[in-house]
């Protein structure tokens, strides 16, 4: 940012003529110089250099002090060759692949129901549905699943009181079932975003001219639309199993004996046994297995799709409109999507309805049948020991990172706008994506790597801090971006040609236009700080968050007391995301007038 | 198909239009409380071009999205040859529709595109390429299979559209505005060979279309539409001629509407009197009721007046309070006392501004519709 002198309008006239060319470009690549550094420079800080320690140090020996000498590829032997790791890595790559797969699917015809088959009404209130699952807190809506399936959960009641059963099933529960059950719910909200933004893109008269053509329903959502959106489709799946695979609060949660995964072995190596590069060399070899299969995937995926084009396709279509001929003479105007994506909208609200309500539940126990209605969880839970030095720690890193992130990235957002496509802009996405690019367990292993090595910061609220200003900014530049593109160029010429300086133009015009989505940008940063688990649990040592005292206290059984404090902490990230809500819809009111 | 010589085509229209081959019965819709149609009744021929022309909100492209399937109505039903058409979805329907906005599949090719119904119905790999490439022949883009959507222009684009509809051998083609996006010059273009490609495979179009000069060019028979009903439908010439009210008039074509006294109503034409000293006899249109004494409308196109330098001869006096150059004649604007202003075409020569002139109506023109 450039002095206070030149802001007015005023003075910028009375400068005419203008400066020397020379000097206007020198300003302009200080300013972009200022605009970006922070933000490269704490990618750096607090992505690079620790992912660069996190590979270094998995070819270090171990001792029984911590790290040893190297370099060495003992680690990497100690991993690859046990069955028991082995078999650890495939099976959580399988459950990975798994709810990736099931999550694709459905997210398909969740958000080809939204976009093409629910009247504008429904549509909003679907997508708004949507996306409040996604934000709520994590966490939470994993206790929902033993209210559901749990000993006394709703499934054992109903069955028992319909007389199917007589004693509570106890194999519905904490299992792998149950494990994908609750990941499916977990991540089905952030499928449906990714693959509903690239259905944005299809144009709804291409599926009218399919039908008109002589396509069917199905023929036109795998033929017409399917093909349109491959993209997407394959970066839900790939950024889902992804998810699933490092997710270590699941499976320990709800995934009972057998619940133990890579994220939860590296968790618990690097801080339990404190054998860092053994937990490096571990997730860097689950990661570059799970890069490849999913690799292996997605180029199998699209060499059948060339493949199919040339060859089966054709036969295929044939086949499928001999099949079609017989049946659609005479159809009812009944479609499989419109009724498959309300009942995927009851699967997303339904668990953290329950959650909300049992929180209220006076029984001791999670489960049915309602005794009656109490307020008693919410102040047991509250005067548990423990929670203050808790909350305090969620609002001081929440706090401090958003207004950190903030400050570094609404200027870079800008400058963001401001440049042409090219490698440089390539690098700066990059960085400005990194942070959910690498997995957080990885993430988190890394910085408590670097922590042990350089003795620079400690574990607790200010690495924690550091590490939350990373993602917020990510979310806030995403999203401040996504708002600057969208204004008219002209704008900020207009305000340019009538006399403002740069920083008057951005001042006057562009800021207060942005505002509301820079608003609601921080809202939704604070809301995935406040319940951000993964990366926290590396960096946080002995000091404490919410969802980390609610983790632990779960891990103890989720009882109503957990459940009450988890209903907090959704309110508090729900209110955060009804706030970028009400604000974002509040500029797009005055936006059409 | 695109060798099929039809000579036995019709040279006039309307032989054809009671065949009943496409009919249209008492269609409405109703959006949300507001009726977008309002029992429309009509019935297409074989072989018969015809557009619905209106402004935008007169339900044309819903009634063609209605014939399409892609719309369902309210109530009322759609045939062909007589059987009914209306529960069946719009791949069960052997109408083909060419969308304003194209909607090309943009992951496919031009010729994938093209390609993309005769596909669905099983035709052998062969036999579709060999009919792509007829069909791009016939839409004057051979060469293109290979092409990407992307790189079209907006024409070709439009032209592969076409192909893609017509290489399914629509017992209809629906044409929902289809020109509408492009310029000018491209557009003259395009409607020429839509219409000589209309002719040369005989078939069955309806055109949806709120530029009244291209319904004009491209038609059989006009339906007019106005808030939901068809005002009027009819052969161009007709229309034009003779429109049945006062929004047919305004809207299709130039007209000047001269309020008139009825003196006399015989035999399907009336003596309108305009002032004391002036008077005409007219045609009067079918469904004008009209009365002696009553008010009524003369409809009079500018090239069916005449300036005339005899005042004797004149039916109007008036003065010319500007005038226009148009290229091959003047546009002079006559203000008539008791009338109003009214737009008269005239010859290459001189300037009249501000004169005094007799206008006179030509022999056999003007008609009278109910004010």
């Amino acid at each position: 940012m450039t002095t206070r002198g030149h802001g007015g309008v005023v003075d910028e006239r009375a400068r005419l003529p203008k400066p020397s060319r020379h000097r206007t470009e020198l300003r302009g690549t200080l300013l972009a110089i200022a605009q970006v550094t922070p933000l490269l420079a704490l990618i750096l800080l607090v992505l690079g250099v620790p992912t660069v320690f996190l590979v270094v140090n998995s070819f270090r020996e171990s001792t029984f002090l911590g790290i040893g000498p190297g370099p060495t590829l003992f680690q990497y032997q100690e991993v690859l060759g046990n069955p028991d790791t082995i078999r650890l890595m495939v099976r959580t790559i399988t459950l990975a692949l798994t709810v990736g797969a099931v999550v694709t699917v459905l997210a398909f015809v969740l958000s080809y129901g939204i976009r093409f088959r629910l009247s504008k009404r429904m549509a909003n209130v679907a997508f708004g549905v949507v996306i409040a699952t996604g934000v709520a807190s994590l966490i939470v809506r994993v206790f929902a699943w033993e209210i559901i399936l749990g000993r006394q959960g709703l499934v054992n009641s109903l069955l028992e009181t319909i007389g199917v059963i007589s004693e509570p099933l106890e194999d519905i529960y904490l299992n792998r079932f149950a494990t994908i059950a609750t990941m499916v719910y977990l991540y089905l909200p952030i499928a449906t975003l990714i693959m509903y933004s690239s259905l944005q893109n299809v144009d709804e008269k291409s599926l009218e001219a399919s039908r008109d053509l002589g396509a069917g329903r199905w023929q036109t959502a795998a033929s017409v639309v399917a093909p349109q959106v491959y993209v997407g489709i394959l970066s839900a799946f790939a950024a889902i199993t992804v998810f699933a695979g490092w997710d270590f609060i699941t499976p320990q949660l709800v995934g009972g004996t057998g619940g133990l995964t890579v994220g939860a072995a590296v968790q618990s190596i690097a801080l339990g046994g404190g054998n860092l590069p053994g937990a490096a060399a571990l997730a860097i070899s689950t990661l570059i297995l799970m890069v490849l299969v999913i690799l292996a995937i997605v180029m199998a995926f699209l060499g059948l799709r060339r493949f199919g084009k040339a060859t089966i396709g054709p036969h295929l279509s044939v086949l499928l409109a001999k099949g079609r001929r017989i049946r659609t003479q005479r159809v009812s105007r009944l479609s499989f999507s419109r009724p498959a994506s309300l009942l995927l909208l009851v699967y997303l609200v339904t668990p953290t309805i329950l959650v909300i309500l049992f929180s209220f539940n006076s029984s001791s126990t999670l489960g049915l049948p309602m005794k009656g209605l109490t307020l008693d969880w919410y102040s047991r839970i509250v005067g548990t020991i423990g929670f203050n030095d808790a909350l305090s720690g969620s609002l001081r890193v929440t706090a401090v990172a958003i207004l950190g992130a903030a400050v570094i990235a609404i200027p870079a957002a800008f400058r963001l706008a401001r440049m042409k496509a090219g490698p440089a802009k390539t690098a700066m996405w990059a960085a400005v994506y990194s942070p959910f690019l690498i997995p957080p367990v990885l993430w988190g292993a890394a910085l408590l790597i670097s922590v042990t090595e350089t003795d620079l910061v400690q574990q607790g609220v200010g690495l924690t801090t550091l590490a939350h200003i990373a993602f917020s900014f990510s979310i806030i530049i995403i999203v401040v971006y996504a708002r600057l593109v969208g204004l008219d160029p002209h704008l900020n010429e207009a305000a340019r040609e009538l006399g403002a300086s740069a920083w008057g133009a951005a001042r006057r015009v562009t800021l207060p236009l942005a505002l509301p989505s820079i608003v609601g940008a921080l809202a939704l940063a604070a809301a995935y700080s406040l319940d951000e688990i993964f990366v926290t649990s590396f960096t946080i040592g002995t000091d404490n968050t919410l969802p980390i005292w609610l983790f632990g206290q779960a891990r103890r059984g989720i009882t109503p007391g957990v459940n009450a404090l988890g209903v907090m902490l959704l309110i508090g990230t729900l209110l955060s995301f009804v706030l970028a809500l009400l604000v974002s819809r509040s500029s797009s009111v005055s936006r059409r007038k | 198909m695109v060798s099929q010589v039809t000579e036995n085509r019709a040279a006039g229209t309307d032989d054809r239009e009671e065949a009943g081959f496409l009919r249209v019965s008492g269609i409405s819709k109703e959006f949300k409380g507001s009726t977008v149609l309002d029992g429309i009744e009509m019935s297409i021929g074989e072989r018969e071009f015809v557009t619905f022309l209106g402004p935008s909100g007169c339900g044309k492209t819903t009634l063609l999205r209605i014939i399409a399937g892609l719309e369902v109505p309210s109530s009322g039903r759609i045939l062909l040859r007589g059987e009914d058409l209306t529960r069946h979805t719009p791949d069960a329907r052997p109408f083909n529709t060419v969308f304003q906005s194209y909607a090309l599949f943009p992951n496919m090719s031009v010729e994938e595109n093209i390609g993309f119904g005769p596909r669905l119905a099983g035709e052998p790999p062969k036999a579709i390429r060999q009919r792509v490439g007829e069909m791009l022949e016939l839409v004057r883009l051979h060469g293109m299979e290979k092409s990407v959507i992307g790189q079209l222009s907006g024409g070709q684009q439009q032209r592969v559209a076409l192909a893609r509809a017509l290489i399914n051998r629509p017992e209809v083609l629906l044409l929902d505005e289809p020109l509408s996006a492009l310029d000018l010059q491209i557009r003259k273009h395009l409607q020429e060979e839509l219409r000589s490609i209309q002719r040369e495979i005989g078939g069955t179009f309806v055109y949806v279309t709120h530029d009244q000069e291209e319904a004009l060019m491209l038609s059989d028979r006009i339906a007019v539409l106005e808030g939901g009903r068809i005002a009027q439908m009819a052969r161009p010439q007709e229309i034009y001629a003779r429109p049945a009210d006062r929004f047919v008039a305004e809207f299709v074509g130039e007209a000047n509407l001269l309020s008139c006294q009825i003196a006399d109503v015989r035999e399907g034409r009336v003596t309108a009197v305009f002032s004391e000293d002036s008077s005409a006899c007219f045609e009067v249109a079918e469904n004008a009721r009209l009365e002696r004494g009553g008010r009524a409308l003369v409809v009079l196109r500018p090239h069916e007046f005449a300036i005339c330098e005899d005042p004797a001869d004149a039916t109007l006096k008036g003065t010319v309070y500007e005038q226009a150059f148009l290229g091959d004649h003047l546009r002079y604007m006559v203000s008539v006392p008791g009338v109003g202003t009214i737009r008269v075409n005239g010859g290459l020569n001189g300037d009249r501004t501000g004169t005094e002139v007799g206008v006179r109506i030509q022999a056999g023109c003007g008609h009278v519709i109910a004010e």
